[in-house]
């Protein structure tokens, strides 16, 4: 295979896959009957894990939590 | 005063600026509107917000400002609430059941047919492809590349990503995809088809409704609306190029 056949199948099977897991995670949480919500195999970070600035109202942050001992 | 017709009559201008409508819209909307719930209002329309002024003939005026509804583009919604206007405008349904009818409108859950809008958006962009002079092949790349790219604008945009980081991402893994036939040699016309894989993410209604509103003379708002579609484009360019400088695609 040439290079630009394997760049082209790594890029490709990124979705392939991510929807592959999606799938498999719904799959998963439905036959165990989760009462909560299950977390993601792929997720990216909040704008506000990447981007905290002191003085940022804890009470509107989600993952206030995790950012008490800054 | 009641604050609830007036509370109702800024949700309603917010709402319609966040599913697309162009500000002439929204104005004469409003003012049948409030004619009809036996209201005057004035209505000051910026790019993300919309500031009423209604009075209802006492000497006294109210001010209300929203922030655009985040929602998407919806017609159906701009259609359904424009009907819901001249109901109120012909005397066939009071201000109370007005209100009730909107709060319906507005909490339909999301869009149904999520799976249908993703097959025929990869339909209506495969037939672009054969549009441009693109073969069965390209064609069948296309619709494969949209498919992808779409699926992953929905996913990320119910996630409540932001939308430009969305187009980016769309427009990359289409264009990397449609990108097979330079790759593996597929097909007689390679080029139509990592061209037209992204047209699907051109934004023709933001750029409608800015020349819409600039004829209307709200030029903030088109200035606003074509800076945002602007941008979108941007975005859907920059995937289209890192796809095609990833693959080494430089002599298309």
């Amino acid at each position: 295979m040439t290079e630009q056949s394997i760049i082209w199948c790594v890029i490709a099977g990124i979705p392939a896959i991510a929807f592959l897991a999606r799938a498999a995670e719904r799959i998963i949480s439905e036959c165990r009957h989760r009462q909560r919500p299950g977390t993601s195999l792929f997720d990216m970070a909040r704008e506000r894990e990447m981007l905290f600035i002191p003085g940022d109202d804890p009470a509107k942050d989600d993952d206030a939590d995790e950012c008490e001992d800054i | 005063m009641n604050a609830k017709t007036y509370d109702f009559l800024a949700d309603y201008a917010a709402t319609l600026l966040g599913c697309g409508a162009t500000c002439i819209r929204i104005e004469k909307n409003l003012k049948r509107l409030a004619a009809g719930c036996g209201v005057t209002a004035q209505v000051q329309i910026m790019p993300a917000h919309v500031t009423l002024s209604v009075s209802d003939g006492s000497g006294y005026s109210r001010v209300i400002s929203r922030p655009m509804a985040r929602g998407g583009i919806n017609f159906d919604v701009n259609a359904r609430l424009s009907r819901l206007s001249w109901a109120v405008a012909d005397g066939h349904i009071s201000a109370d059941e007005a209100i009730k009818r909107f709060q319906e409108i507005t909490t339909e859950t999301g869009r149904t047919g999520q799976w249908q809008e993703l097959l025929l958006a990869s339909v209506a962009n495969t037939a672009f492809c054969r549009l441009f002079g693109g073969d069965p092949a390209s064609m069948l790349l296309v619709f494969a590349a949209t498919l992808v790219g779409y699926r992953i604008k929905q996913v990320m945009i119910a996630r409540g990503r932001d939308v430009r980081l969305a187009f980016l991402a769309a427009s990359f893994f289409s264009a990397s995809i449609s990108a097979a036939g330079h790759v593996f040699h597929l097909g007689g016309t390679p080029e139509i088809a990592v061209g037209t894989s992204v047209l699907y993410l051109i934004p023709g209604v933001p750029y409608i409704n800015a020349v819409s509103d600039l004829i209307d003379r709200h030029y903030l708002c088109a200035f606003g609306r074509f800076t945002d579609a602007c941008v979108l484009t941007a975005c859907l360019s920059a995937g289209l190029c890192a796809g095609m400088y990833l693959l080494g695609l430089y002599d298309i």
